[in-house]
C-alpha cells in the first residue's frame, strides 16, 4: 500500500498537475458562480484538454473544476439570491438572508468552510468504502456485470426528470448511440448507409467526448437563447463585509456538518439521486437539530448560517459520494461524475476492480487531487471573495459564443493530428447539441442517454456473453443471486420514483381542493 | 395538420418514426455471431439493437399519446431569439463545413465576431451589415497581425535556442509557449485599453461591435496559443500558409 500511495504522489507530485488543477478550480468556481452554466458541462468542456494531459493530471484537472462548480453556485445564491445551479437551492434562502443583513462575507465564508468539510469527509468514507466495494465486484461475472449495467441505467432513468418513460426512452437512445460503430464480437459494421460511412471516422462509433461536449456544452448555448434579450447584469451587493464566521459558531454547528456530511455521502453514493436531493435532505435535518438545541443554534431559514452550512456540507460531500459507485463499480452517482468516467475510460482506465487491483497507483492519485482540489478549491474561493459581484456581472450572451467556440475546438482537439476526424467530431458535437437542446425543452432528461451512452458497450458485451456462456439461456440472469438482487434493485428503482410521483400529485389535489 | 400538432408533440412522433427506421435497418442488417461460435449460444448481434428500438418506439408511442404540449410554453423563443438560434446554427453549420478549406484562425475569428456581435445587439438586424463587414474584417486583420508576430517570435526563439545564440532554457518549447502567452496577453490588453478609449459610450452598436472584434481576437488567439503550441492539436491552416 505504502509504495501505491508514494507511486500516486508521485503521479501529483509536479509543477503541471498542481497548475492545471488550480486553473481547474477557479475556472470551476466561475462556472458554478455564473447561472446557466453546470459543473457537467464545465468537465465536458474540460475533457479535451485533460485527454492532452497525464491521467493524474487530466482527472485532477477535472475533479477540480467539479468541486469547484459544487461549490461556487452558492456565491450567486447568497450574493443574488439566485442558486448556480440546483445544487445551491437550498443555499439561497438563508444566504440572500444574510446578505441582506449585511453579512455577505459570514455567508460566503461559511459556505467555503462548510464545502470543504463536505469534500473532504466524503473523501475520507470515498477511501475507506470504494476498496471493499470494488472488492465485491470480483464475485461478478457477466450476468452479475448485465444486470449491474441495468440498474446504472435504470435508476438514473427513473429519478432524472418528472417522467419515468422520458427516463427509459433516453436510456434506450443512449444505448442506441452506444452500438454504432462496429460489432463488438463479430468486428462487423454497424451504423446506417455503411456504404457511405465505412470510410470515415463514425465507422468506429460516436466519439463519446464529442457527443457529450454536445449534449452538454452546445445544447446549453442553443437554450440560453431564451434568456438572451433578458436583463442580464444583476448588480451583487459589494458590501461583504467580515469574511470568517466566529470559531464558535462553527464548532457549535458540528451536529449539523455531521448529519449533512452523511446524507450528502450517502445521497451522492446512490446513483441517479444528486446534490439537488441531498440539500434539501440535510436542511431539514440541519431545522431539527437546531430544534433540539434548546436555542443553541438558529433555526435555518431565518438568514443564519446554519440554513447555510447545512445544505453547502452535503453538497460537496455529494461529489466524493458519487465517486465511491464511480470508480468502485463504474456505475455514476450523477451526470457530472457519468462525464468524469467517460474520461476515465477516454483514458483507457476502466472503474471497478481492475483500476484498484491493476492501477492502484492512480487510484491513489485520484484520491489525493481529490483533496488537493477541495482545498484549492477553499483558497481560491476565499481568495477571490471581493472579486464575485464583478464575475456575476459578466453576461451570459457573451460567455454563449466562447461556449461554442470552446466545444467545437474541443471535440475538434480529442484527435489530435488527424484534421478529418476533428471535423467528424465538430460535426458530432453539433448533432448532439441540437438533439440535446430539443430533448431539453420538451423536459427529456440527458443523463439516461450518457449512461446508455457509457454502459451501452459494457452490457451488450456481457449480455452476448453471459447467455453464450449458459448456452444460449436468456433466463441466466434469474439463476444467479447477485443478478436477482440488482434485478429487485432495478423493479424498486422503477416502483418508489413513480408512488412517490403519485403520493404528490395526490397532495397537491389535496391542497388544491381545500 | 396544424390543430394536430397543436395538441401533440413532435418529439415523440419523430422518435416513434426513427425508432421503426432503426428496427427495420438493424432486421436488414442481419445478425452476426462470435468468432468461433460453432457450438452456438450467442444471442448475435442483432438482439440488442432490435430490443432498444422496441423501447424507442413502445416509450415513444405512450409519450405520443400521453404527452400534450402545454398550452403557453415558458421556453418558446420569440422572433429576435429565434433570428439569433438561426444565426447560430447556420454559422456553426459552414464553419465545421469550411474550416479546413479556409483554416482555424479565419473561421474562428469570424464565427466568434458574428455571434458575440449579434448576441450583444440581441436579434439579427439586417441595418448592421456595415457592422457585421468591417468588424469581421477588423478582427480578421487584427488576429491574422498578433498570430503573426507570435509566429514570427516563436520560430525565431526555437532557431535560436537550437543554434544556442540565446539560453536553452528560452528556447524549450514550455518557455516558448509562456513568452507568447505573455505577448498575446500584452496585446489583448493594449486591444481593450484601445477599446475604452474609442467606445465610451457602451450599449451603442459600435461599442458593441467594439467588443465583439475584442473578445473575438483574444479567444481566437488563446485557444490557438493553448491547443496547437501547448498540447500540439494539428488545427488547420487553410489559407493561413505562414
Amino acid at each position: 500500500m505504502q509504495q501505491y500511495l508514494i507511486e500516486g504522489f508521485q503521479q501529483i507530485a509536479n509543477i503541471q498537475t498542481v497548475l492545471w488543477m488550480a486553473i481547474g478550480s477557479v475556472l470551476g468556481i466561475i462556472l458554478g458562480a455564473l447561472p446557466g452554466l453546470t459543473a457537467t458541462m464545465g468537465i465536458a468542456l474540460m475533457m479535451p484538454i485533460s485527454f492532452q494531459l497525464p491521467s493524474a493530471t487530466g482527472i485532477g484537472l477535472l475533479l477540480a473544476v467539479y468541486c469547484g462548480a459544487v461549490s461556487g453556485a452558492s456565491i450567486p445564491a447568497i450574493l443574488l439570491g439566485i442558486p448556480g445551479n440546483p445544487n445551491a437551492i437550498a443555499t439561497t434562502e438563508d444566504g440572500y438572508l444574510m446578505t441582506r443583513k449585511g453579512k455577505a462575507g459570514e455567508a460566503l465564508g461559511g459556505a467555503v468552510i462548510a464545502s470543504f468539510i463536505g469534500g473532504v469527509g466524503s473523501l475520507l468514507c470515498l477511501v475507506l468504502f470504494s476498496p471493499l466495494i470494488a472488492k465485491l465486484t470480483l464475485a461478478f461475472g457477466p450476468a452479475e456485470k448485465t444486470t449491474l449495467a441495468l440498474v446504472g441505467l435504470l435508476i438514473i432513468a427513473s429519478v432524472s426528470g418528472d417522467n419515468l418513460v422520458k427516463g427509459i426512452m433516453m436510456g434506450a437512445f443512449g444505448m442506441i448511440l452506444a452500438f454504432f460503430g462496429t460489432d463488438p464480437y463479430s468486428g462487423q459494421l454497424r451504423i446506417p448507409f455503411s456504404h457511405l460511412l465505412a470510410h470515415t471516422p463514425l465507422a468506429k462509433g460516436l466519439d463519446l467526448t464529442s457527443t457529450l461536449i454536445g449534449l452538454f456544452g452546445i445544447s446549453q448555448v442553443f437554450a440560453e437563447m431564451k434568456n438572451i434579450n433578458k436583463p442580464q447584469t444583476q448588480k451583487a451587493d459589494a458590501n461583504i463585509g467580515r469574511i470568517f464566521p466566529p470559531f464558535k459558531k462553527i464548532l457549535s454547528m458540528w451536529k449539523i456538518a455531521l448529519s449533512s456530511l452523511g446524507i450528502g455521502t450517502l445521497i451522492g453514493a446512490i446513483p441517479g439521486t444528486g446534490a439537488s436531493i441531498a440539500v434539501f435532505m440535510a436542511r431539514n435535518a440541519a431545522e431539527n437539530i437546531a430544534a433540539g438545541s434548546k436555542g443553541k443554534l438558529d433555526m435555518p431559514g431565518t438568514g443564519c448560517l446554519e440554513g447555510v452550512f447545512a445544505p453547502e456540507v452535503a453538497n460537496n460531500a455529494v461529489t466524493g459520494g458519487a465517486l465511491i459507485p464511480a470508480l468502485a463499480l463504474g456505475i455514476p452517482g450523477d451526470s457530472a461524475t457519468a462525464v468524469l468516467i467517460g474520461a476515465l475510460m477516454i483514458k483507457g482506465v476502466t472503474p471497478g476492480f481492475q483500476l484498484f487491483t491493476q492501477n492502484m497507483s492512480l487510484v491513489y492519485a485520484i484520491f489525493m487531487t481529490l483533496l488537493l482540489s477541495n482545498v484549492f478549491m477553499a483558497l481560491f474561493q476565499l481568495a477571490g471573495v471581493h472579486l464575485y459581484p464583478k464575475i456575476l456581472s459578466v453576461p451570459t450572451r457573451i460567455l454563449m459564443p466562447m461556449v461554442l467556440i470552446l466545444s467545437f475546438i474541443g471535440s475538434y482537439a480529442i484527435a489530435g493530428q488527424a484534421t478529418i476526424a476533428g471535423v467528424y467530431n465538430m460535426g458530432v458535437a453539433l448533432v448532439m447539441g441540437i438533439i440535446g437542446y430539443y430533448l431539453k425543452k420538451d423536459g427529456y432528461p440527458i443523463s439516461p442517454i450518457v449512461l446508455g451512452l457509457i454502459l451501452g458497450g459494457m452490457f451488450e458485451e456481457n449480455f452476448r456473453r453471459a447467455v453464450k456462456l449458459a448456452g444460449g439461456n436468456y433466463f441466466v440472469f434469474f439463476t444467479k443471486p447477485i443478478c436477482l438482487i440488482f434485478i429487485a434493485v432495478s423493479i424498486v428503482s422503477l416502483v418508489v420514483p413513480v408512488m412517490n410521483r403519485k403520493k404528490k400529485a395526490k397532495a397537491k389535489e389535496k391542497n388544491r381542493c381545500k | 395538420m396544424k390543430s394536430f400538432f397543436r395538441t401533440h408533440k413532435k418529439l415523440p412522433l419523430v422518435s416513434l418514426v426513427l425508432s421503426v427506421f432503426y428496427f427495420i435497418y438493424v432486421i436488414s442488417m442481419g445478425n452476426t455471431k462470435m468468432a468461433g461460435d460453432e457450438i452456438g449460444g450467442d444471442p448475435g448481434g442483432m438482439v440488442l439493437p432490435m430490443v432498444m428500438a422496441c423501447v424507442l418506439f413502445a416509450c415513444s408511442l405512450y409519450l405520443f399519446l400521453t404527452d400534450k404540449p402545454k398550452t403557453q410554453n415558458p421556453v418558446a423563443l420569440g422572433k429576435e431569439e429565434r433570428s439569433l438560434f438561426m444565426l447560430t446554427l447556420i454559422s456553426s453549420i459552414l464553419y465545421i463545413l469550411v474550416i479546413r478549406c479556409l483554416g482555424f484562425i479565419p473561421c474562428t475569428a469570424i464565427l466568434l465576431f458574428m455571434l458575440c456581435f449579434s448576441n450583444l445587439r440581441g436579434s439579427v438586424r439586417y441595418e448592421d451589415w456595415v457592422f457585421y463587414l468591417s468588424g469581421a474584417f477588423v478582427s480578421l486583420a487584427l488576429e491574422l497581425a498578433i498570430y503573426s508576430v507570435c509566429r514570427s517570435l516563436t520560430r525565431a526563439l526555437l532557431m535560436a535556442g537550437r543554434k544556442g545564440s540565446i539560453p536553452s532554457v528560452f528556447g524549450s518549447s514550455a518557455m516558448v509557449v509562456f513568452i507568447v502567452l505573455v505577448v498575446t496577453t500584452a496585446f489583448v490588453v493594449l486591444l481593450s485599453v484601445l477599446y475604452h478609449r474609442l467606445c465610451k459610450e457602451k450599449e451603442t452598436t459600435f461599442s458593441s461591435c467594439g467588443l465583439s472584434v475584442l473578445l473575438s481576437v483574444a479567444t481566437t488567439q488563446y485557444l490557438y496559443v493553448i491547443f496547437k503550441q501547448l498540447f500540439l492539436v494539428e488545427l488547420v491552416k487553410g489559407l493561413i500558409t505562414w
